[in-house]
């Protein structure tokens, strides 16, 4: 089910990019297209998407459907139509951008170009990704050996790859000692802690919390067990935006030329074309 | 070293941040001012690293704590703005929010010495929080300047905020005026402001990202923490995109300013309309109040209680 939902997504995720570039290469045939990759629409999305941010800031995320707000889905942003629908359009904005940044590749432009990149890969994977996302929840009894565990979402009991056996859990440093056996049989003790997770595969396990059984005095163990074969992408994307940002920062304080040529101001010869910095799309409907 | 003689630290440090702010004021070296305010923050973070130590963790978890960094960040931004910008203003300014910041510490401490919870014990923690505090005092010191164009701007009708000598076109409002090169110096700095502190906010919350993947297994739940830190980096994003297409958006609108013009060798355009630039400044301002909500306002959100991992 984990591989079929990932590989549906992979799939749409692909298809998605390739609708895009067409977009980009057919944007001077089709003002709808041409709209679609400017200035416009990128504000556009932007404040769409703010100013639903804002709403559901204000509205208690408790997945209640009553209400005015619940009928509109504003109570469950994770699954609501709107929402998704508006990361969709800031989504293709980016995307969009992005793809313009990489065809008229510029050095000066490399910041920008990466934040865009990582931005992008980001929304795209989390709109077609989290398809092929597992969580579940398992509760590991002393010294009991457990492979099932039950979906956060579903309720339904999932059969993990793998088989817990809890050790010892410590109250202070919030850890478990755990023996982790292998379909093959192969078994080896690792421990589990807040920050630090256990890796098997494709899966990560989680310390999430505990039971006490004070009358015994022993602790039962909660596990998240969570299945996320993007993990990687969105991780490396994340770094590619940790490392445009701290560059932005970086030139932003020191470059001279944001600090005494910026973008205020634009110097026009007679008949001369405005350089700065304009965007692709918008150099292109200024040609 | 001890929350009991935090009150001595902060009231020696608030003497040198003042004593600074005035001395910027008045004397056209910077050095003594610099010095001044440089005294001030190296006791204020004497004290920081003094609690770091006793507490054997970075006093980071509670308002009471954050606010520590605030009020060190906004000395040391002001000091750096004043030193590579030379804005003599902005010191006084970052200073005396300084001192309130440390003030409010005084009088309404929030400091709990508890030990960090496992989730807090984390080699993210401190850049996170850090980077954070960092924006927080960055866009402090941008709102402040926005608020000044636009308290200038608004005098503007009457031309005094015009540049010297400008004669405006018959075809172009009042509206469409060029800034006076201070005002655009001062706009200059304050899209440099938020352009870095964009970048801190950015870096805050790849951090959050990244540690609660490895903390809890999610990147991103839309804890309602997490959706106003989107929302206010979504602002500021809006804010760099319009200030950023400005210039050219002003040029074909402004085309009349060219054809007015003609015979100038070279003409300096205003990058925004008066009107347009005050609706951007005043974006900049209300992201400010996102930041605050995103901050501490979200601790007495109703909608936030009971579903925010945040909520301290």
């Amino acid at each position: 089910m984990v591989v079929a939902g990932h590989t549906f997504g992979l799939l749409a995720a692909l298809l998605y990019v390739c609708l895009l570039v067409v977009i980009y290469v057919l944007r001077d045939r089709w003002p709808l297209f041409r709209h679609l990759a400017g200035r416009k629409a990128c504000l556009t999305s932007i404040s769409i998407v703010l100013f639903l941010l804002l709403v559901f800031g204000l509205v208690p995320q408790d997945g209640g459907r009553d209400g005015f707000f619940g009928v509109l889905g504003f109570r469950n942003m994770s699954r609501s139509p709107i929402f998704i629908l508006a990361l969709l359009l800031l989504a293709t904005s980016v995307t969009l951008n992005t793809i313009g940044d990489i065809h008229r590749f510029s050095k000066h432009r490399l910041g920008v170009t990466c934040a865009h990149l990582g931005l992008s890969v980001i929304l795209i994977a989390g709109l077609f990704g989290s398809g092929g996302t597992v969580r579940t929840v398992m509760i590991a009894m002393p010294n009991v050996p457990d492979h099932q565990a039950r979906n956060e979402v579903t309720y339904e009991y999932v059969k993990l790859p793998f088989e817990l056996t809890l050790r010892d859990f410590s109250v202070y440093e919030y850890s478990s000692e755990v023996t982790l056996t292998l379909p093959d049989g192969r078994s080896s003790e690792i421990k589990i802690a807040v920050n630090h997770p256990a890796k098997v595969g494709s899966w990560w396990i989680y310390q999430s919390d505990y039971l006490s059984d004070t009358e015994r005095g022993e602790f039962a163990s909660i596990f998240k067990c969570v299945c996320s074969p993007l993990s990687e992408v969105f991780s490396i994307a994340l770094w590619l935006l940790l490392v445009s940002a701290a560059a932005m920062v970086f030139f932003a304080g020191f470059k001279p030329s944001f600090g005494k040529k910026g973008p205020l101001s634009v110097k026009l010869q007679d008949g001369a074309a405005p350089l700065g910095c304009e965007t692709f799309n918008e150099k292109e409907e200024r040609l | 070293m001890s929350w009991d003689s935090f009150v001595w630290f902060a009231l020696a440090a608030s003497l040198f941040w003042i004593s600074g702010a005035i001395v910027s004021v008045i004397s056209k070296r910077r050095l003594p001012a610099a010095v001044l305010t440089g005294c001030g923050s190296a006791i204020f973070m004497t004290f920081i690293v003094g609690v770091w130590i006793s507490l054997g963790r970075p006093p980071l978890r509670t308002m009471g704590e954050t606010r520590l960094w605030f009020s060190l960040f906004l000395s040391l931004i002001g000091l750096v703005v004043y030193l590579r910008w030379r804005y003599r203003w902005v010191l006084p300014f970052g200073c005396l929010m300084a001192v309130m910041f440390a003030s409010i510490n005084i009088f309404k401490p929030e400091i709990h010495t508890e030990e960090l919870m496992p989730a807090l014990r984390s080699p993210w923690f401190v850049p996170h929080v850090i980077v954070y505090m960092f924006a927080y005092a960055v866009m402090g010191i941008a709102t402040i300047l926005a608020l000044r164009i636009l308290w200038l701007t608004r005098r503007s009708a009457a031309g005094s905020a015009l540049a010297p000598g400008s004669t405006t076109p018959a075809t172009v409002d009042a509206a469409a005026s060029p800034l006076s090169p201070s005002l655009q110096g001062d706009l200059r700095l304050c899209d440099t402001l938020v352009r870095m502190g964009w970048g801190f906010i950015t870096m805050g919350i790849v951090m959050g990202a990244l540690w609660a993947k490895q903390a809890w297994g999610d990147y991103w739940t839309w804890d309602p923490k997490e959706t106003w830190a989107a929302a206010t980096w979504l602002s500021y994003l809006l804010y760099m995109h319009l200030r950023q297409g400005s210039a050219l958006s002003s040029v074909t609108s402004a085309g009349s300013v060219t054809i007015a013009r003609q015979n100038s060798p070279a003409i300096e355009v205003a990058s925004h309309s008066n009107k347009a630039l005050r609706r951007t400044l005043f974006l900049l301002i209300f992201s400010f109040l996102l930041l605050q909500m995103c901050w501490w306002g979200v601790n007495y959100l109703p909608s936030a209680q009971g579903f925010s991992l945040h909520t301290y």
